[in-house]
């Protein structure tokens, strides 16, 4: 009886003794994890960001750091690089930034990993600067996976329109250049029209598109504005069947476009994980002093076979 | 005595417009103050200053030409446009940077001119020219550049002028704070300044005494134009770039600087104290707001809130 009291004395005891370290332990473990991170993007309102957003909030949550989510709403880079600097301002622990120019934000980087701040591209990228890594697509690459799904749609020696809204902006080139290695081998004839950023002049242009050249077989898109306009300009011309369509991103419309067969496939960059893997990154950096890695994020291809899968995950803003 | 005096030069300063546009500017920042750690660092102060010079410049001008009853809406147009023909002339054409820099100024002049001309002598409304020339001088910067962005400006010596550092302070901030200057001695103490006011006021009996005003409104539209150059040569001098979509929205701002800082819509009243005060509150608002890491949306929709306040004090201000 004497034994089974100072058993249970010590196991009381020891319970008591874990749950105050530990306790204690986690506590101290919050305060030290208490980083702040800043993720800046261009266009920052456009529904493209949902994914990466949560992506951002999944990776805040499970390490237990503070991330926020910002940038201007247009693609005005002084008021890009101006974001960049508030953030080292406001002394964040990381940061995370598209780099949609290839120089402009060489120096605002360069500040920023003077004051001590790791910086990690996402989406668009910027070689030169000095940002630790790059997570996101293989542009070329994600080309590439644009040029064979066109010319399986349209066949060898087929006539194609590929539209983008942003001529001029790096990463939008680089998909077209992609695609156009692909094209050239399989003798596609294509014509590159600049879509504009307003989604009724994009559909206009693809349609116009078609008035000049009605024996054409597809319309492409490299951006996800330009790939909604080619599958808007299919279903309102009622070329469903004769015309194929698809592009870029996992935009809503793109994808009950590509359900109802108006569109045939798009090639997914995976914003969840640009958003999830940079904060991770900058969390590891600033832990462990593990550098940040390029991450290939791309290039997956969704069409009729996984579409209804990916739009459920996409009404919960994962996709 | 001494006290009455010196109670009626408090009264003075109390009542003027631009002090409500200094109180209104120190409550802002004592609201970001208290919201962050960073608002108040000397760093951030500077930041502020640089991040609203570029709207600031042309809110100089703009102020000028809303008190001669004018508005310009071409100017975020401009701010692309003067930049792009620089980079055409000096990267493309391979012109020296000098004759490049006065050809830049001429076509700033000249796109004044015609603002100013087919508003006052055909009789179109300033908002209805400057809208179209607003679009033409945009769809003229995309096509001359072919919708790219120009860079390599860091290897032209003009650099030194419009970039970098002077005692600490960023040269678009200096040229911001000499053109403000600039602009409180016109309309203060020229005749120029004089005329303008008496045109907003009361344009026939301006005309009356003797005023040739088609003359001071077409000063008006031409140095609103070249204040638009400016700005984007301190943009290049920043980014060591420009962009054909850069300045997409600038023209509302601008006006909305204005506007904050006491400017009358209907011409005829204004302080240029009241204008660079503007300008920094809509710098001091986008700073802080950046800073606290606040979404892209909530910034809108903050800055919009406070030209809807100041709009209405105005308002009471001219009744």
């Amino acid at each position: 009886m004497k034994l089974f009291k100072k058993t249970s004395l010590l196991l009381i005891a020891t319970l008591v003794l874990t749950l105050i370290f530990g306790f204690g332990y986690q506590t101290t473990t919050l305060a030290e994890n208490d980083y702040e991170f800043r993720v800046i993007v261009h266009l920052a309102d456009d529904t493209f960001w949902i994914p990466a957003i949560s992506g951002t909030e999944k990776a805040g949550e499970s390490l237990g750091v503070d991330v926020s989510f910002t940038g201007p709403s247009t693609t005005e880079i002084g008021e890009h690089v101006s974001m960049i600097e508030d953030a080292i301002a406001a002394d964040v622990d990381g940061i995370a930034t598209s780099l949609p120019d290839a120089s402009a934000f060489n120096d605002i980087v360069a500040e920023a990993r003077e004051e001590g701040i790791p910086v990690v591209g996402i989406n668009v990228d910027a070689p030169d600067s000095e940002r630790m890594a790059y997570v996101g697509e293989q542009a070329v690459e994600a080309g590439r996976v644009l040029g064979e799904n066109i010319v399986k749609h349209v066949g060898e020696g087929g006539q194609v329109a590929v539209g983008s809204s942003q001529p001029g902006q790096t990463s939008l080139e680089d998909r077209f250049a992609g695609a156009k290695e692909v094209m050239d081998e399989n003798n596609i004839d294509y014509e590159f029209i600049d879509v504009t950023e307003d989604i009724t002049t994009a559909v206009e242009r693809f349609i116009d598109y078609y008035t000049a050249n009605p024996n054409v077989d597809g319309f492409f898109g490299v951006g996800g504005l330009s790939t909604h306009a080619s599958s808007s300009a299919v279903e309102t011309l009622g070329l469903q069947g004769q015309v194929a369509a698809g592009g870029f991103d996992l935009l809503p419309e793109t994808l009950t476009a590509i359900k109802n067969g108006y569109a045939q496939f798009t090639v997914d960059q995976v914003p969840f994980l640009q958003g999830y893997y940079a904060v991770n990154q900058l969390y590891l950096y600033n832990e462990y002093q593990i550098l940040p890695v390029d991450i290939n994020t791309s290039a997956g291809v969704v069409d009729e076979s996984n579409v209804e899968e990916v739009i459920e995950l996409s009404d919960d803003g994962y996709r | 005595m001494g006290n009455e005096d010196l109670l009626n030069k408090i009264k003075k300063i109390v009542t003027r417009q631009s002090f409500g546009v200094f109180i209104a500017l120190i409550a802002i920042w004592i609201f970001f103050g208290v919201a962050t750690d960073a608002f108040f660092s000397f760093n951030n102060l500077i930041n502020v200053l640089r991040q609203s010079s570029v709207i600031g410049i042309i809110t100089v001008a703009m102020t000028m030409l809303i008190t001669s009853q004018e508005f310009d809406l071409s100017v975020g147009s401009m701010f692309a446009l003067s930049g792009i023909l620089f980079g055409v002339l000096t990267m493309t054409v391979g012109l020296n940077q000098w004759l490049a820099i006065i050809i830049t100024f001429a076509f700033a002049i000249l796109v004044g001119l015609v603002n100013g001309l087919i508003t006052l002598k055909i009789g179109i409304p300033s908002f209805i020219t400057t809208l179209g020339t607003m679009m033409l001088l945009r769809g003229a910067a995309l096509v001359t550049s072919g919708g790219y962005p120009i860079s390599g400006f860091r290897e032209l010596s003009f650099i030194n002028i419009v970039g970098g550092r002077f005692l600490g302070l960023p040269a678009m901030s200096i040229w911001f704070l000499l053109i403000a200057f600039a602009g409180y001695i016109i309309m203060n103490k020229t005749k120029l300044g004089y005329k303008m006011y008496a045109t907003g006021g009361n344009t026939k009996a301006a005309e009356l005494s003797g005023i040739n005003t088609t003359k001071i409104k077409l000063i008006g539209f031409v140095l609103t134009s070249v204040a638009a150059t400016i700005a984007s040569f301190t943009s290049i001098g920043f980014l060591g770039m420009v962009s054909p979509t850069q300045g997409q929205g600038f023209e509302l701002e601008v006006i909305a600087a204005s506007v904050v800082g006491g400017t009358a819509l209907f011409g005829g009243s204004s302080s240029m104290i009241g204008a660079f005060l503007g300008a920094l509150i809509m710098g001091s608002i986008k700073n802080g707001l950046s800073i606290m890491g606040t979404s892209a949306y909530l910034q809108q929709a903050f800055i919009g809130l406070v030209v809807i306040v100041a709009v209405i004090i105005n308002v009471q201000f001219q009744d």
